[in-house]
């Protein structure tokens, strides 16, 4: 009897499950010509709209729906929300348009024969004329075939972020339809009028795809290659790691110090740079990198030769730190048609039937970057093709340099805007930033500023500044330089005021003859030398002086007369007024002189004959005059006006000329100033920065062979930078004055080697 | 008697002979007439000597710094390297030009390097105009030089007319280059395969340096010549916009 109760009792359950069963769950057939498709329901409204067409229509909360297997679950109804929720099916059971929202936990569906993942609260939406319109986040599992799908910051089966529309072909191949442009990562393809096949996987044979224009990315390999009559453009954006379109970003702490490396920071995506200082990697905005293939040619690019395997975690790609530059292998068949491009920085590359550059590479730096937006830096990378001859490969630097290398790297022919920086094949030894520099040079004391002086926001000196700056720093380890500031503009000077700091323009380099930027260092460094000296002087003479307050100026300026007390800047100004009275005596100088002041007269107007020589500037002014108006900030004034005159401007140059012939120095070396303002009590405050710049075996040379003013002049400028010098961080040492003057210098024979000769203020002591 | 007589013309003739090419000799060699006094003639031409060595080597390393200019051209860069494209005009100067630049720099620059032989007070030395005609080939460069001067010393005179000489700098070759260069170039590109090639071919180095306002220096430099030990630098500029 029991068994009975309990017999019941079960079949009751059973009657009861499948009632409610009955109320939640319905099924619905589709039948076609010779489909059946079996739909199985809660909380969805179906609706006949056509004999082709069944509308589900999702109307419960708790709704659920299986169309021939396939589940659609965690989809909202159409009343939370004000755009209806719908799937619309043809009679043989395929969607043809879907769009519904999922609720708050997202959902998995396979629409079109694609599986995605589809995070909370988004919107689905899928026609079968225009594809899917993925949302944000949204994650494919897997292609299905003949789809397509767009959207913004979707995620591929291989974990990159797409954003743009691809499709699938009929094997569920990916391809970019022509005109349409898609984003995968920091790889961009604009609109093409042929559609590109892309491939990510790992076994890919690039064999099986001769025939077509496609892009493959996988592991650390990629290849792009067109076809006879198509074209393949690809751009690599700020934050592609396989090109390294990235800068390093310093850790500092509360007091803007640098931060220490430590280990458990790489899992946060931070480095230690080669001081031990914490950085990671940003995307670099300023960098430009673009490929267009064309006709039948081929890029193929392995990263990793000597590869660092860390990954930051920034996607699949492997990443080059240590290693080498990238090396581009190009493959193909030369044409004067089908010319393939690669744009890099303001270098644009062409590989025809040959491999050129564009002229427009050239264009002024405030025009290109007007046409970039901004983007002007090259990516380092080296090229390999059959069009370079004999082997060599283009390698290109982060300064818009490049070169052709040998294969044994022996020699580089051709060479543009080298600048004395080097194009290194290593990615780390080319320094992007004004944090790398500090840091390297931290333990030296150095400080370096970026400064805005007139015009709008800086805080970014080009990557060539910062390594010519490196450059002079390794090549000069005892300089005693502690202040560099970078600043917007085309000058390059030393300030006493703001903390004995020499300031380099970023604009200057442009404007720079062929002469190796360090010389420009060396003459600023020479400047701050001097500078230092007259503080020396200055300690010294402070008796006089605070004597002279008592017994007038006189005192003072009886004092510095003496011999033993003669500044070092009036030594200078003694000397180049000395050789002023000299040049003044050459023919040629003096034929050209009288040239450019009869055009002067007769620009404006006079009797070339019979003119008012108070009009007249001297001709020296006239040069000087010319240089300042070279500058962007050149004066507006008549004289300088008058000098942009060709005839005039000309004959200047002409007698520039001779002054270099006969003096063997620029003619800057005349340059006067007020001995009030910058050069603090000099009026020639050039010549000893101007000497400065000139190599030893030069010096000797010209002491030797050049003209009788110039082995004058130069002998005692060598004799004044060997008296200043004080330690092996300033002027001439006593081996290399030595090497230039032997025992030629003195009227007494054995007078080489003695210092204090002729400046003896601070001779000898380590100001 | 007879033999006596003709043995003795014979030895005339002969004399005659000699004495005729030695003179004939010097007179085609063109340097010392009769008179020669000729420890001062060799002082003098030590000077000149000296002279034509140094200014030949400071002349090709200005004109070749120049772009075979004596003195920048009107249409220069700012820092005075001729342009030899600016936008669509081409302007090259020829081998040709090159040497008369030269030889008109070594006319006057000799004149001044003699300095008009003031350091010879014991001399009365008169000279003439100085001519030079320059010659450059693929790989020296030959001048011939014509100096008149006549040396006097009490009642003894010497002239010394004209004086060969040659350096080993390879102008001709760079210059070649140079037109290589530009030739391989089209209307918007520089062709970089064909400068390597180029350079690759004459055993030189080609640099280029952008400038401002898209100035585009070139360098070639020639380590096979050097002058006073420097590295030979053939210098022209550029401007497409």
């Amino acid at each position: 009897m029991k068994s009975l109760q309990i017999l019941t009792f079960l079949i009751f359950l059973f009657l009861i499950q499948f009632v409610i069963a009955e109320e939640h769950t319905e099924i619905f057939i589709i039948r076609g010509l010779d489909t059946e498709t079996e739909i199985e329901y809660s909380g969805i409204d179906i609706e006949q709209l056509d004999i082709k067409t069944t509308k589900l229509s999702i109307t419960g909360r708790n709704n659920t729906l299986t169309i021939n297997g396939n589940e659609f679950s965690n989809m909202q109804s159409s009343g939370s929300r004000e755009k209806e929720s719908y799937i619309l099916l043809n009679t043989k059971g395929e969607i043809t348009e879907a769009s519904f929202k999922t609720n708050d936990e997202g959902g998995t569906y396979t629409i079109g024969g694609t599986t995605f993942d589809v995070p909370p609260n988004t919107v689905v939406y899928y026609d079968n004329e225009i594809g899917h319109h993925l949302a944000e986040g949204a994650v494919i599992k897997e292609f299905g075939p003949n789809s397509k799908m767009s959207g913004i910051n979707f995620i591929l089966p291989n974990k990159n972020i797409a954003s743009g529309t691809i499709n699938t072909n009929e094997q569920s191949g990916l391809f970019i339809k022509e005109l349409d442009t898609l984003t995968v990562g920091t790889v961009h393809f604009p609109k093409s009028v042929s559609k590109t096949f892309i491939y990510f996987e790992e076994d890919f044979n690039p064999e099986n795809h001769i025939g077509e224009k496609y892009y493959f990315q996988a592991g650390n390999k990629v290849i792009m290659h067109s076809i006879p009559g198509k074209s393949l453009s690809v751009n690599y954006l700020p934050g592609n790691d396989f090109f390294n379109l990235n800068k390093p970003e310093y850790a500092k702490n509360e007091n803007g110090n640098f931060v220490k490396f430590q280990e458990s920071d790489e899992s946060k995506g931070f480095l230690a740079d080669s001081v031990g200082n914490k950085y990671r990697l940003v995307p670099d905005e300023k960098d430009l990198l673009e490929f267009i293939v064309r006709g039948e040619n081929s890029f193929e690019i392995t990263f990793g030769d000597n590869v660092d395997s860390r990954n930051y975690g920034k996607g699949i790609f492997p990443l080059e730190r240590t290693g080498r530059v990238p090396l581009i292998k190009h493959t193909g068949v030369s044409t004067t048609e089908q010319i393939t491009v690669i744009r890099n920085g303001r270098n644009l590359i062409l590989l025809g039937d040959d491999l050129f550059i564009s002229k427009s590479s050239f264009d002024s730096q405030e025009d290109f970057e007007k046409n970039h937006n901004g983007k002007y830096q090259s990516v380092p990378f080296q090229l390999n093709s059959p069009l370079i001859p004999d082997g060599h490969e283009l390698r290109i630097g982060s300064n818009n340099q490049y070169k052709l290398v040998s294969p044994e790297e022996t020699n580089s022919r051709v060479v543009h805007n080298r600048y004395g920086t080097e194009i290194s094949e290593y990615q780390d030894e080319q320094l992007q930033t004004i944090d790398q520099l500090r840091s390297k040079w931290e333990s030296r004391g150095m400080n370096f500023d970026a400064l805005v002086l007139k015009e709008g926001e800086y805080k970014d000196p080009s990557p060539f500044l910062l390594q010519s700056t490196d450059r002079w720093l390794t090549e000069n380890p005892d300089a005693i330089l502690k202040n560099i500031a970078f600043i917007p503009d085309n000058r390059v000077f030393f300030s006493r005021s703001s903390k004995q700091t020499v300031f380099f323009g970023e604009k200057y380099f442009d404007q720079i003859t062929h002469e190796d930027t360090s010389v420009t260092f060396d003459h600023e460094y020479e400047h701050f030398l001097d500078d230092d000296i007259l503080e020396a002087e200055n300690r010294k003479l402070f008796t006089s002086k605070m004597i002279s307050i008592f017994r007038g100026q006189e005192y003072y300026e009886e004092t510095i007369k003496l011999p033993e007390n003669r500044p070092l800047g009036l030594l200078y100004d003694d000397l180049i007024e000395s050789t002023l009275s000299e040049l003044s005596q050459n023919q040629a100088y003096n034929q050209k002189a009288e040239e450019i002041l009869r055009t002067l007269a007769i620009k404006r107007g006079d009797d070339p004959e019979n003119y008012d020589r108070g009009k007249d500037p001297d001709v020296i002014t006239l040069i000087n005059h010319q240089k300042i108006g070279v500058s962007a900030d050149g004066p507006n004034d008549e004289l300088y006006n008058s000098l942009q005159d060709p005839e005039i401007s000309g004959q200047i140059l002409e007698l520039r000329q001779i002054i270099f012939e006969e003096t063997g120095l620029n003619p800057y070396i005349f340059k006067a100033y007020d001995p009030t303002e910058v050069s603090f009590g000099r009026r020639y405050y050039e010549v000893s920065s101007v000497f400065a710049q000139i190599p030893i075996p030069v010096i000797k040379e010209g002491i030797l062979t050049g003209k009788p003013i110039q082995q004058n002049l130069w002998r005692q400028l060598t004799q004044l930078s060997f008296d200043k010098s004080s330690d092996a961080n300033r002027g001439i040492t006593s081996e290399e004055y030595i090497e230039i003057l032997g025992n030629d210098h003195c009227s007494k024979a054995d007078c080489s080697d003695q210092k204090c000769i002729t400046y003896q203020l601070t001779c000898g002591a380590n100001s | 008697m007879h033999n006596k007589k003709g043995q003795v013309t014979i030895f005339v003739v002969v004399a005659i002979v000699i004495v005729v090419s030695i003179l004939l000799f010097f007179t085609l060699q063109g340097n010392i007439r009769i008179g020669e006094s000729s420890k001062d003639v060799e002082r003098v031409k030590t000077l000149i000597g000296s002279c034509i060595d140094k200014v030949t080597l400071e002349t090709i390393y200005l004109i070749s710094k120049n772009g075979g200019y004596r003195s920048p051209p009107v249409d220069s860069t700012r820092y005075g390297v001729p342009y030899y494209i600016k936008g669509n005009q081409k302007n090259i100067p020829s081998i040709d030009f090159i040497e008369l630049e030269i030889s008109d720099h070594l006319n006057d620059e000799l004149f001044f390097c003699t300095k008009n032989f003031i350091d010879f007070p014991d001399l009365e030395i008169t000279q003439k105009t100085i001519i030079t005609k320059t010659k450059i080939l693929p790989e020296k460069i030959t001048f011939d030089i014509t100096y008149p001067i006549i040396i006097s010393k009490g009642d003894k005179s010497t002239s010394i007319k004209s004086f060969k000489h040659e350096i080993p700098v390879r102008l001709g070759i760079v210059h070649q280059a140079m037109l290589e260069m530009i030739n391989s170039q089209t209307t918007t590109e520089i062709c970089l395969s064909c400068n390597l090639k180029t350079a690759i071919k004459y055993d030189i180095y080609i640099e280029t340096e952008t400038q401002s306002g898209g100035d585009l220096l070139s360098i070639i430099t020639d380590e096979n010549s050097n002058i006073n030990e420097k590295e030979f630098r053939f210098l022209f500029a550029q401007n497409f916009q």
